[in-house]
């Protein structure tokens, strides 16, 4: 009987794991042809998405204090991302779960097409939340936002979404004020070397008179808006700076985790590889000591740590608990 | 036995479709171009040019038939699929008549 469930599971697990990929990879042509793969951002609570009603959110969530933490997983994944491997006594367990024992904070898992532009999510996770805050059966007092790679991305743009917003209806923001932590696990904030590689292949491949590289080039040029849009990433987070976060948003703390394929992050390969996809965060990128908003990002390291892995890692759950929890940083 | 919503097996079957009916326009894009090139070199032959002109539109007529066919076959294909998932549609769904 379990091994049947276990099955049926991981079929589960598989089917969406495939729909995911297929969002990221063309999200955005699956939304223009109305195909029913593509995926509405949503809140996904055991593998379905929650409505944002007070009733189904007070039966998902009964002991909730009001303080939530939402992950947002990265490109061509889905909330599945964050679970730990199937291995050792955190078998299935997540940063979310994990937090929810440790601090009592509510963990709130989103699933979104990653294929889609990276402000068109931000436009629709700022929608969400806006929904959540209308909906959550208790006064919401604090919202954290973790990002793992284009997640992270996603949560800097759902800012810059409600701060237009909020400037255009001339209204105040609803969720932004109550935004006290952002975290961001491997996020290119900078553009991913892949995504540029990509580029640079398909606009020589275009540029070659011939037609069979021009054929391949096309193909190469199918990947949706949402990969493109790693090429550039959003620029360096630097809080009080045009990057979506000022005034309102003055107060909320930035925590940029990066991880690197050798042990060691002065190798070269760490150096040039950084966490296989994303390279370490430059410090000069961010805002230096003595500098308004210094303290308000901080940055660790985790060598050995992969880019996928950034997302399910005891030392970095660790990490994030410690900054979640340190009460001179509150 | 846990099974995958019809709406998912439909979008898969739409995105094959399409996969395949773009594959096959440029599939037929290149071999038309390829085929192209030995033609506009033996026309420039004056003796030849008429009868190579004739074999040229008689392989084009037959290139865009074969792939034509291809395109019928997917479409009709793709119809057939259309009618047993509205089928399997009807039968999961507790609210249609019948």
């Amino acid at each position: 009987m379990n091994a049947r469930k276990d099955s049926t599971d991981r079929f589960t697990q598989w089917t969406a794991a495939g729909v995911s990929i297929l969002n990221g990879a063309f999200g955005d042509y699956l939304v223009r042809r109305n195909n029913a793969l593509a995926i509405d951002m949503a809140f996904m609570h055991r593998g379905q998405a929650l409505l944002l009603e007070r009733d189904a959110l007070r039966a998902a969530y009964p002991t909730s204090d009001g303080r939530l933490c939402i992950f947002l997983h990265g490109l061509c994944c889905n909330e599945a991302s964050w679970q730990f491997p199937d291995e050792g006594n955190i078998a299935g367990q997540t940063y979310g779960s994990l937090l929810q024992d440790e601090i009592g904070i509510t963990p709130l898992f989103v699933r979104y097409n990653t294929g889609l532009p990276i402000a068109e999510n931000g436009r629709r996770l700022a929608g969400v939340l806006n929904a959540l805050l209308a909906a959550f059966p208790v006064p919401i007092r604090e919202i954290v936002l973790i990002g793992h790679s284009m997640g992270g991305l996603v949560a800097r743009s759902a800012c810059d979404a409600a701060r237009s917003e909020a400037s255009a209806t001339g209204l105040g923001c609803t969720w932004l004020p109550l935004l006290a932590k952002m975290f961001y696990l491997g996020t290119p904030h900078e553009g991913a070397d892949l995504e540029k590689l990509a580029h640079a292949t398909t606009a020589v491949l275009d540029a070659v008179p011939n037609r069979i590289t021009r054929l391949i080039g096309e193909i190469l040029g199918l990947r949706s808006e949402g990969i493109k849009d790693l090429r550039a990433g959003l620029g360096a987070v630097e809080p009080g700076a045009a990057t979506g976060l000022r005034d309102d948003a003055q107060s909320i703390r930035h925590y940029l985790v990066a991880g690197t394929l050798a042990d060691d992050p002065a190798h070269p390969v760490s150096r040039l590889l950084g966490d296989g996809l994303v390279r370490m965060p430059e410090p000069a990128g961010f805002a230096e000591d003595g500098q308004p908003g210094a303290q308000r990002v901080q940055i660790g390291i985790f060598p050995g740590v992969h880019h996928m892995a950034l997302a399910h890692d005891m030392n970095v759950y660790r990490q994030i608990r410690d900054w979640m929890t340190d009460k001179a940083d509150t | 036995m846990k099974r995958i919503p019809v709406g998912q097996l439909r979008g898969a079957k739409d995105l094959i479709q399409d996969a395949v009916l773009a594959g096959t326009d440029a599939a037929q894009r290149l071999q038309l171009s390829a085929a192209r090139q030995p033609y506009a070199v033996l026309e420039k032959i004056a003796p030849i040019t008429v009868p190579v002109r004739a074999v040229e539109q008689v392989q084009t007529a037959i290139t865009i038939g074969v792939y034509g066919m291809i395109r019928s076959v997917t479409r009709l294909t793709a119809s057939v699929a259309d009618h047993a998932l509205d089928l399997a549609e009807r039968s999961t769904d507790p609210k249609a008549p019948g």
